[in-house]
């Protein structure tokens, strides 16, 4: 199958960091993991279904993993805001929203034998890229845009 | 009749190997669980090392039983977590290493404490997430 993505790996990257504002929303009202994409949406729909599922993670207090994680960083927030609403709009899938133990972000899409994850800390200027495929044997984890490969990866996610 | 607290001369020290079939324990955030019954998973981000550095931390259970507690003790004070197992051989067929941590703050589910060192690569926390067992869910 072939997918016409418009969406540009520099793009995703050239993104401004910005301070997100606060929301009152529970923050287990995240993106759910296998859910449809979001086809169509205009894109002011599009930024604020993302805002309002990804804000309330800057609502989970220092130490919300137990393990003494940080809160999630605001600028981490506004960047995956962004890069979301850039895939959404390109119709592809919709991943799981996961806050991590270093105070950032984490996308993974999962698809059968399959596992795409683009990754921010905010204590590292690099975004990681991790994809596997079980079934093949196949894995890579690199920075992303992960040498061209995130894309095809992120493509291979639909159904 | 439930079991008597252990005093701690009943507790083996923190200087004793840690078998490959002891099964550590790791508590899960509800975030990092999805999915309902057979769809349940968890992410791979329950396999991080902590932000300021220290190695992630996990709990013996034979220790916590040595002491009188359950494998549920680990969630004590942390109601709406999940709890996951994983062995020590498993961690150590993924390069991992285990170090006796003891928490003395913590009372007896302190002295079953310890410290998994390695870099967690993504590949690495998801072999751990596909080989773990869920104990309790969210």
């Amino acid at each position: 199958m072939t997918v016409s993505i418009a969406l540009s790996d520099k793009d995703v990257l050239r993104h401004d960091v910005s301070t997100s504002a606060g929301t009152t929303l529970s923050h287990r009202d995240l993106v759910s993991p296998w859910e449809e994409g979001v086809t169509s949406r205009t894109r002011a729909d599009l930024e604020w279904a993302v805002e309002r599922q990804l804000f309330p993670l800057q609502e989970l207090p220092t130490g919300w993993d137990s393990y003494g994680a940080p809160a999630i960083d605001g600028r981490v927030v506004s960047l995956v805001v962004k890069f979301l609403v850039d895939v959404l709009a390109q119709g592809l899938p919709k991943p799981w929203v996961v806050p991590t133990s270093l105070g950032g972000i984490s996308l993974e899409w999962r698809r059968d034998q399959k596992e795409l994850t683009v990754e921010w800390s905010p204590q590292r200027s690099l975004v990681d890229a991790f994809f596997s495929d079980d079934e093949a044997g196949y894995e890579w984890d690199l920075p992303f845009p992960a040498e061209g490969l995130f894309l095809p990866a992120l493509a291979s996610m639909e159904r | 009749m439930s079991p008597q607290p252990a005093t701690p001369a009943d507790v083996p020290p923190t200087t004793v190997p840690i078998a490959n079939e002891t099964v550590l324990l790791r508590r899960v955030h509800p975030n990092w669980f999805a999915g309902e019954g057979a769809n349940r998973t968890i992410t791979s981000q329950a396999f991080q090392d902590s932000a300021d550095g220290t190695s992630m931390s996990m709990h013996v259970e034979r220790r916590l039983i040595d002491a009188g507690l359950t494998a549920f003790a680990a969630l004590d004070g942390f109601d709406g977590y999940g709890l996951v197992s994983l062995t020590a051989g498993q961690l150590r067929a993924e390069g991992f290493t285990i170090e006796w941590d003891p928490d003395d703050g913590d009372g007896p589910r302190g002295q079953a404490h310890v410290v998994v060192h390695c870099n967690k690569s993504s590949s690495r926390r998801k072999h751990l997430r596909d080989a773990c067992v869920v104990v309790a869910v969210p």
